[in-house]
């Protein structure tokens, strides 16, 4: 669980590229769910990201994950690698090893695991993300870029952490590429009970996997709550530059021409399931 | 403006002949908007070279506005009237200053001074830019980068411009600014457009797709024709948009609805139409 | 410490010297520094400063930055200082067990450390009044008589124009994958110097990829705008040498002079 209590971070003024700053956060993260981080470019969600997982320190407020105080200078970075991972945005870019499997044993080494455990963590990330033996011993750089942006997720996956994070998992990928990195997580997710923050652009693929979303506006946290808590307010949504899905968007439409119809559809299935309900009376 | 005759491309690397592009027989015509759809590694980027003789064909032949792109003495002839934008805005921007970015073209194609300041003017009244003339790119977002990108090939005063996944690395709002650019160079401009996306709802705006499947073309036709082939376009790693995928699924229950539909307004009032036939039923 | 680099950093504007000939500026840089290493007196350094003042006065850029510019050679400073001050043999003012400061030894760490600032915050007149773009043209121009034996200059003015355009690109990139191998429990800070360096391994090769990455598309990017070298090029803003260019000339010989004098005045203990 991780808790952020009144947290600021300030960039430097100079330097408005380097990312965006954040003010006055609250937020809990609870186990066993599956989060979505969601927010126009620059309203800080990297920033948050990297606030959680100790890679900036505060320079307000205090972040506890699992009642420990992470913005205590005791902490090393190392250590919270254990509760929380990270992979960033395009994660490809990080890789360096000469093959797959060592590549991927680079996190699992640096938490000091024994050859057999390494060996061990290795082959079931490499597993849950698709990738047979066939894989282990070639060179990162000669695969696709799927194939690529799935090693480095991997390479996350093999730290086993109890909380994941993932910075735009899908970016750049093709519809097909991007349904299976999904449903990849989603079932990690559930298999090992973990809980994933998941930054995303695309409401279909948040309402596909979510089940709570976080909103974040201009350095603030805009909204928190079950995915129909947040998706409901879609006229606050849409002052943030941000969508719902095209699906809930047809609902909306429907209920405007008195289609008596219930507005918590984000899914196809659930459209259909409804619209099916509604034909046959 | 672009035509391709058995067009093939193929690179050997250590004795193997890898075979990127089969056969494909194409013709844009002048002011045309075509999406380009297909999976990571189907062959569209390369088309997209090919067309501006960045790449040569190693078989068959293609004509870009009546010029055999292999004749090497009119190569920028072709590359002035072709312009291309990438993925990747950073990496397309030469300048460190927007105004003399987007002057690049015209400095490379020996314009005048003064017919260069013109046409820098004009190209960014048109993204929409002029204001951020002097600003470093480094400080624009990923959407602005993109509209400065767009801005330096427009002010080579091209016929045709090819965009190779320009949405792919931008948030919603930055994925908003370049369509809606985009369609106004097309509507108003009548610039031919090439656009190769990974987004449906993109490709639904065109007014024609061609998809493309191991290095050949596999579907061609408007977009309605060729998004609500749903299992065809699904067997290609691709997604219908979402009211598509609704409409199929109310089909496949057995309801007597119109499956050619891809946008929200017609989807609403199809489910008009057919909530109001139920009832007077 | 990555974003405290200000270096090539430049700050728009329509002062008098934002709006002087790129290569004017270059000039008067160069006689500057030159004119710096003659001077050897406290009147010559002060007449150094308040001209330096009025130059930061006169640019309207906010004299923070000039500071700021000088944190990356603040250790040089210290350190050559300390130096100075002991390592010059003279007359002792004070001793500190074997090591004894001598009137000599301030005397010159004191100017060298002038030097130093003034010579750092010469050189960031240029670059903050001075868009990259214009400086490299600027040297293209200077270097364009000599491409007649061979100095391919316009390729030398593109080259620099690139990376600086990518200084900060590469930079923020540098900071991701850091944070990014961080993540992965990767530790820079511990172990001896051996252990760090092969600790750079996993920034490096991701960087260097890129870097090549990033030069092959802008390659194609640049290609695709018809560039093939600056046969035929032309340019949107032409340099011209105008009026005030002229007069701020005039003023090389003055300053000279100034400074020859001053050469002659030593004062008491300075």
């Amino acid at each position: 669980m991780i808790e952020v209590k009144n947290v600021c971070y300030e960039y430097s003024p100079d330097e408005p590229s380097l990312g965006a700053a954040v003010e006055d956060i609250n937020l809990t993260v609870e186990d066993n769910h599956f989060y979505s981080l969601i927010g126009h470019t620059g309203s800080g969600k990297t920033t948050l990201i990297q606030l959680m997982s100790g890679l900036l320190k505060p320079t307000a407020g205090e972040i506890y994950i699992d009642g420990i105080n992470i913005c205590d200078k005791k902490i090393k970075t190392r250590d919270l690698t254990r509760k929380i991972g990270v992979v960033f945005q395009y994660p490809e870019y990080q890789l360096f090893e000469d093959t797959v499997f060592s590549d991927v044993a680079f996190g699992p080494k640096n938490l000091g695991c024994d050859e057999a455990e390494i060996k061990n963590r290795v082959q079931k990330a490499l597993k849950t993300v698709g990738l047979d033996e066939s894989y282990y011993e070639i060179s990162p750089f000669e695969l696709s870029g799927g194939q690529k942006r799935r090693v480095a997720i991997a390479g996350t996956i093999a730290m086993e952490p109890d909380i994941l994070v993932l910075d735009e998992p899908t970016a750049g990928l093709d519809p097909a590429g991007r349904d299976e990195i999904l449903s990849e997580v989603k079932r990690l997710k559930d298999e090992r009970g973990i809980s994933v923050i998941m930054v995303s652009h695309s409401m279909e693929d948040v309402a596909k996997v979510a089940d709570r979303v976080i909103v974040m506006n201009k350095g603030h946290i805009a909204m928190t709550g079950t995915l129909s808590e947040v998706f409901s307010k879609s006229d606050e949504l849409y002052s943030m530059g941000l969508e719902i899905p095209q699906i809930s968007k047809v609902i909306l439409k429907l209920r405007e021409n008195n289609v008596n119809i219930k507005s918590e559809i984000y899914t196809v299935k659930d459209a259909v399931t409804e619209i099916s309900k509604l034909l046959k009376g | 403006m672009i035509k391709t005759e058995e067009l093939k491309f193929s690179y050997k690397s250590e004795d193997k002949v890898t075979d990127v592009l089969n056969d494909i027989n194409i013709n844009i015509i002048e002011g045309e908007f075509v999406a380009v759809l297909g999976r990571n590694g189907s062959g569209k980027s390369t088309f997209a070279k090919l067309m501006n003789a960045i790449l040569l064909p190693t078989g068959g032949k293609a004509y870009v506005c009546g010029i055999d792109s292999a004749d090497e003495d009119k190569i920028y002839d072709i590359r002035k009237n072709i312009g291309m934008v990438f993925q990747n805005p950073d990496n397309q921007l030469v300048a460190t200053i927007v105004e003399e970015d987007v002057a690049f073209g015209p400095e490379n194609l020996g314009v005048e001074p003064s017919e260069i300041r013109k046409r820098v003017d004009w190209a960014l009244d048109v993204v929409g830019m002029r204001e951020f003339a002097e600003a470093a790119p480094h400080h624009l977002s990923g959407g602005q980068k993109q509209r400065i990108a767009i801005a330096g090939i427009l002010a080579m005063k091209p016929q045709c411009i090819v965009l190779d996944e320009p949405t792919a690395m931008l948030d919603p709002s930055g994925r908003r600014e370049i369509i809606n650019t985009v369609k106004q160079l097309n509507r108003e401009l009548g610039i031919t457009i090439v656009l190769i996306t990974h987004y449906m709802d993109e490709a639904a705006l065109a007014d024609r797709i061609i998809v493309m499947s191991g290095g050949s073309v596999c579907l061609d036709g408007t977009p309605k024709d060729v998004l609500t082939q749903r299992e065809r376009i699904k067997s290609l790693g691709l997604d219908t948009p979402q009211v598509t995928e609704l409409m199929y699924n109310l089909k496949a229950c057995g309801f007597d609805v119109n499956d050619k539909i891809i946008n929200v307004e017609e989807c609403v009032n199809e489910l008009l139409r057919l909530i109001k036939k139920e009832k007077n039923d | 410490m990555i974003r405290d680099i200000t270096l090539g950093q430049f700050f728009p504007g329509k002062s008098l010297l934002h709006r002087l000939d790129p290569r004017v500026k270059l000039l008067w840089v160069l006689v500057y520094i030159i004119l710096l290493f003659l001077v050897n007196t406290a009147l010559g350094f002060t007449l150094y400063v308040v001209i330096t003042a009025v130059l930061i006065k006169l640019s309207g850029i906010r004299v923070k930055m000039f500071f700021k510019g000088m944190r990356p050679i603040v250790f040089l400073l210290v350190f050559t200082a300390v130096i100075n001050m002991f390592m010059t043999a003279g007359e002792p003012i004070f001793k500190l067990g074997f090591l004894s400061v001598t009137k000599e030894g301030i005397r010159i760490a004191v100017f060298m450390a002038l030097r130093l600032m003034l010579l750092v915050t010469g050189t960031s007149l240029l670059t903050f009044t001075t868009s990259p773009i214009m400086l490299t043209d600027a040297i293209e121009r200077i270097l364009s008589p000599f491409s007649k034996i061979g100095v391919p200059a316009d390729a030398i003015a593109m080259m620099m124009t690139i990376a600086i355009r990518f200084i900060p690109t590469i930079l923020e990139e540098t900071d991701k994958i850091i944070k990014a191998q961080k993540a992965r429990g990767a530790d820079f800070e511990s172990g001896n110097i051996l252990a760090r360096a092969k600790a750079m391994t996993p920034i490096l090769i991701p960087l260097f990829i890129s870097a090549f990455r990033r030069a092959d598309e802008l390659a194609v990017a640049m290609e695709c705008r018809c560039y093939h070298g600056g046969e035929g090029r032309t340019r949107l803003k032409q340099l011209k040498i105008s009026k005030i260019d002229i007069e701020s000339l005039c003023f090389i010989p003055v300053l000279l002079i100034l400074v020859i004098f001053s050469r002659q005045f030593s004062l008491g203990l300075m």
